[in-house]
């Protein structure tokens, strides 16, 4: 018996990364998984693995951009699999576009802040708005959202994504609180550095030694550890836990910003006798 | 004794009412000259004759914060009549579509399009065009008008919410990226607030409800916020950036059932 055996499932962004491997994992505890993703052949795959893997998965080729994408990928694991428990909104534009392009807003163009807002917030209330009729109508569900840390301090770039991201954290409470009496339950998985491809694809080794170097978990994340967390949020294991925003980050945000320096230095902010 | 804003320049949006109007007196009142923006021309002309019959200076714009055109122009306008900008204030939130604001299902995808496009577009535009004229005058200090429900769940107004929460981000990420060109950025997290856009649109028992969550004896006026936003303004808050200040009476720092607990009391 798995821990989400006889649910269903939508992932977005599901064809790779933390999406991929939620599918992977929601699909070997038990559940039906829809694995949407914008790129057709990756969520394919993904899908295709799963069954092979004995399983049960659909492919939904889906823009989180567009309503009535949302809403077919909805409607369509409905009619493939009876009903629909849980849904995991992870999909974000991650492409090296985004990612160059977003800096400060002084030299950003609007139209990298409208984009950023049109998937990684609008999506994931396009999602929301679409699956909890269904929720509602099976009982109730778990709503998992990714966000990021981007979310929770401030940095040098990434500044449409961060605000989305923020976006995403109080929508994840409204929900939350709107739906909770209906049995629907919603939080949060903000990553640290998650070495998926987007991140490889983004991130020169240099910027991944600083990253480790302030993490109390002395390396880089992996799909696997927000896959778990997702897991878990998603099971019933966690029926008491709503509207909550959990960092799996390795402890990035638990320290103050000088521990890096001290820890690599064996310096002290206490005196030594 | 000295005034807190001498020789500054200052936009605040949303300035034809409310808080923004409150604000844009203390600002003046301190010494600086202010543009006085809204989407609401009238408004802001009263502003204006309120500041001026104080003895301070201001000009009216009409802007509609949305528009990426009208905030580079209100910008242009606060440099070309003043010479320069140090103080942005990005106060202005669409206010009026709150009642449509309700839950996700039932939320008209419109109603969250137009939220996002004044209350988190806005305050990013007026950063965008602002932020270079602050570095020309060697800093500057920015502050937004974001609000309590951007931290916590409500039963509606989720588009409003989401969209304060983007403002928190949003502050932060500019003070990161300009705090070492002296550009202070800070968000405001108002709490209920006696505007006449929250009077207009919040039904009375609801604001009783409101009341009956502060810790303080009273409820908020719009001149709690303003001393706030002239404090972050000032020279005197030199050390404070990058931070989301609730001013709300403690509404958002005590256990859920302070209400009920004190009803009557």
């Amino acid at each position: 018996m798995g821990r989400v055996s006889g649910k269903v499932a939508i992932v977005t962004g599901g064809g790779s990364g933390i999406g991929r491997a939620t599918c992977e994992l929601l699909a070997r505890e038990g559940a039906a998984v829809a694995v949407a993703d914008i790129n057709e052949a990756a969520a394919k795959e993904v899908a295709d693995g799963i069954e092979a893997a004995g399983g049960r998965a659909l492919a939904v080729v889906t823009d989180v951009g567009s309503e009535e994408s949302v809403a077919a990928m909805v409607a369509s694991t409905v009619e493939a699999f009876g009903a629909l428990h849980i849904l995991f909104n992870n999909a974000a534009d991650t492409s090296i576009h985004m990612m160059v392009n977003d800096g400060p807003v002084h030299t950003m163009d609007v139209d990298i802040w409208d984009h950023a807002m049109r998937i990684d917030l609008r999506g994931v209330m396009l999602g929301c708005k679409h699956a909890i009729p269904h929720m509602i109508a099976a009982g109730g569900g778990s709503i998992v959202n990714t966000s990021s840390n981007q979310a929770l301090a401030g940095d040098m770039s990434q500044t449409a994504y961060a605000a989305a991201k923020a976006g995403i954290n109080t929508l994840s409470m409204s929900v939350a609180t709107a739906y909770g009496r209906d049995g629907i339950r919603c939080n949060v998985v903000s990553p640290g550095l998650i070495w998926t491809p987007a991140s490889q694809r983004a991130c020169p080794q240099e910027i991944v030694d600083e990253i480790v170097k302030h993490s109390l978990v002395p390396r880089v994340g992996h799909p696997d550890d927000l896959a778990y967390t997702v897991l878990f949020l998603a099971s019933d294991e966690s029926s008491y836990i709503t509207g909550h925003v959990i960092k799996v980050d390795g402890g990035q945000l638990a320290h103050l910003p000088h521990y890096a320096f001290m820890n690599e230095s064996g310096m002290t902010t206490t005196h030594q006798e | 004794m000295a005034r807190l804003l001498e020789n500054k320049v200052a936009i605040v949006t949303g300035a034809g009412s409310g808080i923004g109007r409150a604000t844009a007196l203390r600002t003046a009142e301190e010494g600086a000259a202010v543009v006085v923006a809204d989407l609401n021309p009238a408004g802001a002309e009263e502003t204006v004759a309120l500041v001026e019959a104080a003895g301070g200076r201001a000009v009216a714009v009409r802007v509609d914060v949305s528009v990426e055109a009208d905030v580079a122009r209100m910008v242009q306008e606060a440099v070309d009549t003043y010479g320069a900008l140090h103080l942005l204030h990005n106060n202005a939130a669409n206010v009026a579509i709150v009642p449509r604001d309700v839950d996700v299902v039932n939320l008209d995808v419109e109603v969250w399009d137009q939220s996002m496009a004044v209350n988190l577009r806005g305050p990013f535009l007026g950063c965008k065009h602002a932020i270079p004229h602050m570095l020309a005058a060697g800093g500057g200090a920015i502050v937004n008008t974001s609000s309590t429900v951007g931290q916590i769940g409500d039963l509606s107004r989720v588009a409003y919410g989401v969209s304060k929460a983007g403002v928190d981000s949003l502050t932060r990420h500019v003070a990161t990226i300009h705090g070492k060109q002296g550009i202070r950025c800070n968000a405001i997290a108002p709490g209920p607030i006696f505007t006449p856009a929250l009077e207009a649109n919040i039904p009375r028992e609801q604001l009783d409800v409101f009341v009956g969550n502060l810790v303080t004896p009273y409820a908020g006026q719009p001149r709690d916020i303003a001393d706030m936003v002239v404090y972050l303004f000032s020279d005197q808050a030199r050390f404070i950036t990058g931070q989301v200040i609730n001013v709300d009476g403690g509404m958002c720092m005590h256990t859920p059932t302070f209400g009920e607990f004190t009803k009557g009391a």
